[in-house]
């Protein structure tokens, strides 16, 4: 269960989100949506404990986030990293298999299999000796995927996974996740294409700087809620909500 | 023999100055050396005070605490009053430097302190100096006792703390998610550092020191492709510079200290320039 309390969280004084609050029982895969400037990566941060929320609180499986935080694996944002680092890929994602009591210099072999298979699983295997910064912005993102699975944690915190990754590693990394999340797993991630949001998730919590809805799919993805947060265009809204009810397989395929 | 001391201590100097250095520059604050450098002199006015001596341990004690405290105080200016890192720097070391200055001459001629040895050190009289304690103590002249000691912290820290040490240095966002207190790794090793400034200082001088500390771990960094190999790659250069500089010292009749420094330094430079015709174009290493 993750609970959201009277959220209220920004950067200085300005606020990005307003009194949010919401519950979602977990595992589930959990959309974060809404337009640009909504407050996604905020509310993900917030979870996440990288930003103190100015009132409220966040508590993952009943307990404040600030102790769980092992139990929680993100993908960092891509430009917080120097990519002239002398690292080698199987490096970047052997960190992931790191705990806390474990000392020396080494990695178990157990360890090291994680790390190849979850390096095999987003792709990157053949890579694995290269340095970080010889690859792709794409490529980096699978690598930093690889690296938050190689945690095992019981939730995955993701920001736009897909962002800057080609069609054919977007689909691969999306049905990677839908594995994940069926060994009963949680993954929490924000997400701005509706068509894929769709079918992907679960769950969701549509934002718009306050809470829009949240809950499960069928009742947060309805055409009203997603014109409150949008404001779009009727026609496209509805004819999208339309497909959906008629084919929602077909529409993964869609760019 | 005597060529044996000097080339020891000055190994096992660029071997920590290797290791510290490159965290240091990995983390891109490689000038913070030359800060603490500069910060240890009021902490060794003050263990001198204390002893009597130039190279006891008080010394060597307050001279680490205060260069210690100089990047403390950086750090502190720089993440809770926001102050620029640059400045901050400036600001600290010039201040703690100068307060030094001001004791040496404000306790006259009772010091044995003056600027030649402050920056550039007595690497020659290394052999000289013995604790006599008329012990297994005074197998070892008493700098390479400190630099073996210093060595042995660095070896014990690193073989326990190489996966954190790796992590902090890569991606500090991480050490948050993966539990590890970063804070106290960034800690240890500016203690470290510090301390293995101050015996280093001893024998080579501040300027020298930090030398060693920039220049072997910049050159690696710039043709390494490994965090492993980056280490080795800085041991190796600062070893090397150590070596071919006492050899150019005396087949010319240099300082042997700054000759070491000038390899490494041409060291560097080979690198950057190669590293820039394999990069044609793209200037030099960029930040992001």
């Amino acid at each position: 269960m993750i609970e959201v309390k009277n959220l209220n969280a920004g950067y200085g004084k300005r606020s990005a989100l307003w009194n949010i609050d919401f519950s979602i029982p977990l595992p589930a895969f959990v959309g974060i949506i809404g337009p640009n400037g909504g407050g996604k990566s905020t509310l993900l941060k917030s979870i996440l404990g990288e930003l103190t929320p100015l009132t409220g609180s966040i508590r993952l499986f009943g307990k404040p986030i600030a102790e769980m935080k092992n139990r929680l694996a993100y993908v960092p944002q891509i430009n917080s990293v120097d990519w002239n680092f002398p690292i080698r890929v199987m490096d970047v994602v052997l960190m992931g298999r790191f705990r806390p009591n474990s000392w020396g210099p080494f990695y178990s072999k157990s360890d090291r299999e994680k790390a190849e298979f979850y390096l095999n699983a987003v792709g990157m295997l053949a890579f694995s000796k290269q340095q970080i910064g010889e690859l792709s912005g794409g490529q980096r993102q699978r690598v930093f995927l690889a690296r938050a699975l190689a945690r095992e944690a019981d939730v995955l915190l993701l920001d736009e996974p897909l962002a800057g990754v080609d069609a054919g590693s977007g689909e691969r990394i999306l049905s990677l996740l839908s594995e994940y999340q069926k060994q009963g797993r949680s993954i929490v991630m924000v997400h701005h294409d509706l068509l894929t949001a769709s079918t992907l998730f679960d769950h969701l919590v549509l934002l718009q700087t306050r809470l829009v809805a949240a809950g499960p799919i069928k009742e947060v993805f309805t055409l009203t809620n997603l014109q409150t947060a949008y404001g779009t265009d009727v026609s496209i809204l509805s004819e999208m909500i339309h497909k959906l009810g008629q084919t929602p397989a077909n529409l993964s395929d869609h760019p | 023999m005597m060529t044996f001391l000097i080339l020891a201590t000055a190994g096992l100097l660029a071997v920590q100055a290797a290791l510290g250095g490159s965290f240091l520059v990995l983390r891109r604050s490689a000038m913070l050396t030359d800060a603490m450098a500069h910060s240890l002199l009021p902490g060794l006015v003050v263990g001198y005070l204390f002893s009597g001596s130039r190279s006891g341990p008080e010394v060597i004690f307050f001279a680490a605490v205060s260069s210690f405290l100089s990047a403390y105080l950086i750090d502190f200016l720089n993440k809770f009053a926001g102050i620029w890192f640059e400045a901050s720097t400036g600001f600290v070391f010039t201040s703690l430097f100068s307060i030094g200055i001001v004791l040496t001459t404000a306790l006259g001629g009772n010091i044995d302190l003056d600027a030649d040895c402050i920056l550039y050190g007595e690497l020659l009289y290394v052999p000289f100096r013995y604790s006599s304690t008329q012990s297994w103590y005074d197998l070892l002249p008493l700098p390479l006792w400190n630099q073996i000691w210093v060595s042995f912290a660095w070896a014990i820290f690193l073989f326990f703390k190489w996966k954190q040490l790796k992590i902090w240095a890569f991606d500090e966002g991480f050490c948050r998610n993966a539990e590890i207190q970063h804070h106290s790794i960034r800690r240890s090793t500016l203690v470290l550092t510090s301390m293995s400034i101050v015996v280093g200082f001893d024998a080579f001088g501040a300027v020298l020191v930090v030398g060693f500390f920039i220049l072997p771990a910049a050159t690696a960094w710039l043709i390494s492709k490994t965090y492993k190999s980056m280490l080795l790659n800085s041991i190796v250069f600062g070893v090397g510079s150590i070596a071919l500089g006492y050899v150019l010292a005396l087949a010319f009749d240099w300082e042997p200290g700054p000759s070491m420094v000038c390899v490494a330094g041409l060291n560097f430079m080979i690198a950057a320039l190669r590293y820039r015709q394999k990069k044609s174009g793209s200037g030099f290493r960029p930040t992001h």
